[in-house]
């Protein structure tokens, strides 16, 4: 059980404490509700382009990075299609430093042209380091436009081109700020050894004053059914051939959910799992199989991936997953596979409540699914996922007709 | 209105304490380190091997010892086992260093007994069947080829070879055709003579209370181990500096590695050639992060670090940058070098990068996982907990004439090895 309490600014941001006396480090996480969901088809890149800028001085402080790091502080920030997040960890002494830059930020950026220009740079190079310079790191910028015709997780959060980061203006920047940075926009979750009183007096001290944004609502065009399979195929320089199966599935707070993600654990979560036993093992037909949800907010996708062995065409590797599909589809799992999963998910979850950080991140995200209370309900949801329920959406999804298939080929094997 | 120029007031921190594990040895010369500490009903609990990479007649050898020996026992298959620890809901990981080779598992409190009856039948018993062998021979292939596209991957495969020399056993390194001569019978004369030895350790955190502690030794007392049949070690030879280019047509980016070996932890420079690898590139404000990433844009990410092993240790700056900016990165990065060396860091920087330094120490005995990180460092360098405190004493007291010294004394330009490829 994580113990928390809540409240709201009146500009409406919301802030939930979480005390845990045992660590002599806060975590402090501020997540704003914008992703790559939000941009405009024709600026993509830009909300993860956003949180480089938003290390490059804000109105009263011309350095983030220094005076945290001179309280003892460490920071990051990740970008995903749904959420900015940013955290921070220090020594609790030093709690309100953290209060002072992160408000400062959202109270408005410096906006220079040189940072600007730099971070255009530093994440054409990451879109470089982490899509192109790898192989099979353009995957996600294939597979999603392939998986999604309309809604926006069509793109990658990195952007779908190099181009659109190039083209990123002043003007856009200052628009996207105003538009999503604001307090009633944004979720603060701090977590360690400090009172529910004491953040309320520094929230409102150094966020109290920020004027609330006029958040428009969220009005993203809904991914029609797929009723065909689709599929491409693409020729690379890598060293074996892949295959990438799509499957579309519901958002985060559907009960199914817990069940797909519970599926995609017992088929290929652990050396016991049903695909690394059957493909990799058994059959030997690959050297890597996985399954994992996206664990997108809104509808997401549930994805087998595999690379197969040498002599191993793609069509025989697809053939082995669809059996095991079928297999799944028409007898379900068993109860003692079911509970094994369950048990993995109930340790995982547990090591993740020793972290501060985790905590205060997991809260904050939880808040914007639905409540900071789904921290301490979803092992139960987990729990209440029986084998009926397994088996009933895994014949609703697991269909070709649902699927998007990327056949990811080698030059070298001809 | 609050004047948002002003900083809040903070605290230096000026102690950390450190809480140590505790210990206690078996009849058969066995040391269990144990940390009882938490919120949670969890806990980890590792088995360190007294023999690694440099401890195998290859070290292709030391690898697949370590990734099969949960690959099955005398009475269960790898399915079996893997099937046992996943319903038990507990995470089996196996780690091989030069020097050591790790078993460790995280599990829920109520589980332990059975977790640990397990673990330990996985340790003695290890079948290392040859269909698990062939598995994991076909599936490091098709990785490793796959990495070697990658160019961090080849630089750092390729990086120890150049600062400690091509025979030298912290330059061993597993190639392709490694492979195709691995044989069974020597990993299983690994696990048996070199795993199964004298100077195996068990450590325990988290959810500890006494019965698990006795559980531990009841298990762990009545194994025989091996002697301990060491490998001598061949003295450091000071390298000639060296520059190696690697082309890959392709790529888009340069990886670069710059570095040469150094000493360990037991060398009095290390702590404060660590702050001085930390002002260089050792986190985000580091000045290769300031100059090449923040204010040139040339890349993603540049970090550098000192790597402590048992018996010496090395230093090390990487990146990977635009191809068309290859040459300009480099310029800039022995500018960074050198300007270590010829002038001396301001004192608002020094203490920045201590208080940073303090701070991020604080954040690693957060816990009794980390904790027993610390414990596990101390036993592997030999050391004892008074190494924290003098850690501690040193990094508040290092003055910026000893940076300027230790950068003219360590980190001439001429003594770094360069290593780009792509």
């Amino acid at each position: 059980m994580i113990q928390f309490e809540k409240f709201s600014l009146r500009n409406g941001l919301r802030v939930i404490v979480h005390r845990d006396e045992t660590t002599p480090i806060v975590a402090f996480n501020l997540l704003y509700d914008v992703g790559a969901r939000d941009e405009d088809e024709s600026k993509t890149g830009f909300a993860h382009l956003f949180e480089h800028l938003m290390f490059g001085g804000s109105v009263n402080i011309p350095n983030y990075d220094s005076p945290l790091q001179e309280v003892g502080g460490e920071n990051n920030a990740f970008t995903s299609n749904d959420i900015t997040n940013y955290y921070i960890t220090l020594p609790k002494e030093n709690i309100e430093t953290a209060f002072w830059l992160e408000s400062d930020r959202m109270l408005s950026l410096a906006f220079t042209e040189k940072s600007l220009e730099v971070q255009r740079n530093v994440v054409i190079e990451e879109f470089k380091q982490r899509y192109l310079n790898q192989p099979y790191g353009d995957v996600w910028l294939l597979l999603r436009p392939l998986a999604y015709t309309r809604h926006p997780y069509k793109w990658a959060t990195i952007g779908k081109e190099i181009k659109h980061i190039e083209e990123a203006t002043m003007e856009d920047v200052k628009s996207f700020f105003f538009k999503h940075y604001r307090p009633n926009n944004a979720i603060l979750s701090v977590a360690g050894d400090i009172s529910k009183e004491q953040i309320e007096k520094l929230a409102e001290k150094w966020f109290g004053d920020i004027p609330q944004g006029d958040i428009v609502p969220r009005d993203l065009p809904k991914e029609p059914k797929q009723l065909q399979a689709r599929s491409l195929t693409v020729e690379r320089d890598v060293p074996s051939d892949a295959i990438y199966k799509a499957y579309h599935i519901c958002n985060r707070v559907d009960p199914n959910y817990y069940a797909i993600d519970l599926v995609s654990d017992i088929l290929s979560r652990g050396d016991s799992s049903r695909l690394f036993e059957s493909l990799i093992k058994e059959q030997e037909l690959c050297s890597n199989v996985n399954a994992y949800i996206t664990g997108d907010m809104d509808e997401g996708l549930f994805v087998i991936s595999a690379t197969a062995n040498e002599g191993v065409s793609l069509e025989k590797v697809e053939d082995a997953i669809h059996r095991e599909l079928e297999l799944l589809n028409k007898n379900g799992v068993s109860d003692l596979e079911l509970r094994k999963v369950k048990n993995k998910v109930e340790s995982a979850h547990a090591f993740g409540n020793t972290s501060v950080l985790n905590k205060a991140m997991g809260l904050a995200i939880a808040e914007l699914i639905v409540d900071a209370s789904l921290v301490n309900q979803e092992m139960d949801f987990y729990q209440a996922v029986t084998t009926d329920q397994i088996q009933a959406y895994c014949q609703q999804v697991l269909v070709p007709t649902n699927c998007s298939t990327l056949y990811y080929k080698s030059n070298k094997s001809k | 209105m609050i004047d948002r120029k002003i900083p809040p007031i903070f605290k230096s921190i000026e102690e950390v304490k450190v809480l140590q594990a505790q210990e206690l040895v078996l009849s058969n010369g066995v040391e269990v380190g144990y940390i009882n500490a938490g919120t949670e009903k969890v806990l980890k609990l590792e088995i360190i091997m007294n023999a690694g990479v440099v401890d195998a007649s290859h070290p292709a050898i030391a690898f697949a010892a370590a990734d099969l020996i949960d690959k099955g026992t005398d009475s269960m298959s790898a399915n079996q086992v893997a099937t046992a620890f996943d319903t038990l809901g507990a995470y089996v990981n196996t780690e091989v260093n030069f020097d050591r080779t790790s078993l460790s598992v995280f599990c829920l409190s109520r589980n332990v007994e059975q977790v640990l009856e397990l673990l330990l039948n996985v340790l003695l018993n290890a079948k290392f069947p040859q269909k698990e062998l062939d598995n994991y021979i076909n599936n490091q292939k098709q990785k490793m080829k796959v990495n070697l596209e990658r160019v961090s991957y080849v630089a750092k495969k390729r990086f120890p070879a150049l600062i400690f020399g091509s025979a030298h056993p912290y330059a061993s390194t597993v190639e392709l055709v490694d492979y195709d001569s691995l044989r069974l019978v020597d990993i299983v004369e690994f696990y048996t003579q070199k795993l199964l030895s004298k100077g195996m350790r068990v450590q325990a955190s988290g959810d500890v209370n006494e019965q698990v502690l006795k559980l531990i030794s009841n298990a762990f007392s009545p194994i025989e181990l091996v002697p301990n049949s060491m490998v001598s070690f061949p003295k450091m030879v000071e390298m000639r500096a060296r520059k190696q280019y690697i082309e890959k047509p392709n790529a888009v980016q340069s990886a670069i590695r710059i570095g040469k070996s150094l000493f360990n932890r037991t060398h009095t420079d290390y702590v404060k050639m660590q702050m001085v690898s930390t002002i260089l590139g050792g986190y985000f404000g580091s000045r290769l992060m300031a100059n090449i990433r923040e204010d040139k844009g040339y890349t993603y990410g540049i970090g550098s670090a000192i790597v402590p092993l048992k018996h010496t240790g090395y230093f090390f700056l990487t990146t990977e940058v635009g191809k068309e900016v290859k040459d300009a990165a480099l310029a800039e990065i022995y500018k960074e070098i050198k300007l270590l060396q010829e002038e001396l860091i301001t004192d608002q920087e020094l203490k920045l990068v201590k208080n940073y330094v303090l701070g991020s120490f604080l954040k690693s005995v957060d816990g009794p996982f980390a904790q027993m990180d610390k414990y596990q460092l101390i036993k592997d360098s030999e050391l004892n907990y008074d190494y924290f405190e003098r850690y501690l004493q040193t990094v508040k007291n290092l003055t910026k004439e000893e940076v300027k010294e230790l950068a003219n004394k360590y980190l001439q330009i001429d003594s770094l090895s360069e290593l780009v490829v792509g």
